[in-house]
């Protein structure tokens, strides 16, 4: 029986396929011999008939060699290369065009997209489902360790103090590194699977840690941003009944409880002035009861110091380059959608929407604030905006994206259906 | 009687649908259940069964799953919305070929 398994396993080039491929087979073979001695077969000659009615290992290993195989998304590589060399291209016309920031600007983004690339196919080697143990451990250490670095030995760049030091990698922005938060967050939601209620709360708590530590460093738009994307996975995984509770009941109070309460303290902030006159503004604007935002609104822009890409290619080159540099960005993250429908692993599926979903709303954010639409936030165009270490961050998340892609046919089946068939908890 | 390899293989997916559109079942399972309705005409080597199995499960056409019964871990499919789709089709299509054959081979009445 063994070297019957062996000589299919040496078929298999993929190392993580072939456990799979072994535990069925040894199962039925097992199943096999059981039925053999049951029928008055004598060991030796039962396992010798149960090898025999496999077939040949040799056929049978070519085969599922050929089914299972890690797979690469050129598609996306393709793209993502490709929007790579805009970002230089327009990072470097900036450059040129702003007499301030000198050949500096443009070595240290492509410097930081050579790295990103890096990183970025570092991650697809790696086998994403460690998320689906580890994610409560790293969210909870990271979590920690960037709050402790926040509050007890910040960093100031550029008068700003919400920057960590790596030992021997370099200086980070936290608030970048809060976005992998996001996926870790898919993991976690895998993890409290089939827990039903118990498991919603104890998601909900891993949902707001995040937004609070964002919110702990004044990064406003962050933690909407993360309880946003958060949020939006959490009803996913409700949706889909991985909590066995009343999807509507559930969706309907936290979205409600969501949105009511913001505008209970925007209107009880513009009733009692807790805000300051230009945030009023600002809610007065977008409520429609003012034509226009005051100028200490707009300064914002300025202080910031940043290039607003789509504003700076509409004014350069025409609103057309500008669409198509957004669109190629958003086409990204619908392939993204598109590669996390597509898993039949739940895990793969999860961590896919989450980053997915991560560079839709991070970009139509963007958006939102280049049009005038929405106030003017950190959000960034990934991939495109300056920024080192928004631009690691968004490599990161695709690498992980195209893991998921990779290793789509050699992940073995989910073992937490058990809880949707009997009803019963995961031991 | 030996029936040949290719009209067998031809309607595996078929037959393998057809059985999973009735219950869950795991591959030992589909092998003797195919053997017993068939009255040990379909034979179908495990070999064969699992690269079929794990192609319609890329397919989209069976889901797995594992879950322990007795102490022993089993890899189940079930078959999906789109599986079922591709039954009925397969049926539809397999009850006018059968039906053509049985016309032209003279063997109805």
């Amino acid at each position: 029986m063994e070297e019957y398994l062996q000589k299919v396993l040496e078929q298999i080039r993929c190392k993580q396929a072939r456990k799979m491929v072994e535990e069925e087979l040894r199962g039925h073979l097992e199943e096999q011999i059981s039925d053999n001695l049951l029928e008055g077969m004598d060991r030796d000659e039962a396992v010798k008939m149960a090898v025999e009615d496999m077939g040949s290992p040799v056929e049978t290993g070519i085969s599922l060699d050929a089914l299972h195989r890690p797979q690469m998304c050129w598609s996306m590589i393709i793209l993502i290369g490709f929007i790579s060399f805009l970002g230089i291209v327009i990072q470097t016309v900036i450059g040129k065009s702003d007499g301030t920031l000198g050949n500096s600007h443009m070595i240290r983004y492509i410097f930081h997209v050579v790295l990103g690339f890096g990183l970025m196919l570092g991650v697809y080697r790696l086998d994403y489902s460690f998320l689906g143990k580890y994610a409560k451990f790293l969210a909870g250490l990271g979590g920690l360790f960037l709050f402790l670095q926040a509050e007890f030995s910040p960093v100031s760049v550029n008068g700003i103090n919400s920057w960590v030091t790596l030992p021997g990698i370099g200086t980070f922005s936290i608030s970048s590194i809060l976005y992998l938060a996001i996926p870790l967050y898919g993991g976690i939601l895998y993890h409290y699977y089939g827990q039903g209620i118990r498991g919603i709360g104890k998601c909900l708590l891993w949902l707001l840690l995040p937004a609070f530590l964002a919110y702990c460093m004044s990064q406003l738009f962050q933690a909407g941003f993360l309880f946003l994307v958060e949020g939006v996975l959490l009803s996913y995984a409700v949706w889909k009944g991985w909590f066995q509770v009343k999807r509507g009941v559930f969706l309907g109070m936290f979205w409600g409880t969501t949105l009511a309460l913001p505008a209970g303290v925007a209107v009880l902030g513009v009733k009692l002035h807790w805000f300051a006159p230009y945030q009023i503004d600002r809610i007065q604007y977008y409520l429609g009861r003012l034509g226009h935002i005051s100028e200490a609104s707009t300064e914002v822009i300025r202080e910031n110091g940043r290039y607003d890409v789509v504003q700076f290619l509409s004014t350069s080159y025409g609103v057309i380059a500008a669409v198509v540099v957004v669109a190629m960005v958003l086409v990204l993250a619908m392939k993204g959608l598109h590669v996390a429908k597509k898993q039949k692993n739940q895990l793969g599926m999860i961590i896919g929407y989450a980053g997915a979903l991560f560079f839709l709303f991070m970009t139509l954010f963007y958006i939102g604030e280049s049009t005038g639409f929405l106030p003017v936030t950190n959000s960034f165009l990934p991939f495109i905006s300056y920024g080192g270490s928004n631009l690691l961050v968004s490599y990161a998340v695709l690498g992980l994206l195209l893991s998921v892609y990779r290793y789509q046919n050699l992940l073995p089946a989910d073992r937490k259906k058990i809880c949707r068939i009997s009803g019963t908890q995961e031991v | 009687m030996a029936i040949s390899k290719t009209m067998v293989s031809g309607s595996m997916t078929m037959l393998l649908l057809k059985l999973l559109s009735e219950k869950d079942m795991y591959g030992y399972e589909m092998i003797s259940t195919l053997r017993q309705r068939s009255q040990n005409v379909f034979e179908l080597k495990a070999g064969t069964l699992y690269p079929l199995l794990h192609t319609m499960e890329e397919k989209k056409l069976l889901q797995a799953y594992e879950q322990e019964i007795q102490g022993k871990m089993r890899k189940y499919y079930s078959i999906t919305r789109e599986g079922r789709r591709m039954l009925s089709e397969k049926e539809a299509e397999w009850r006018e070929y059968a039906g053509a054959v049985t016309s032209v081979l003279g063997l109805e009445g």
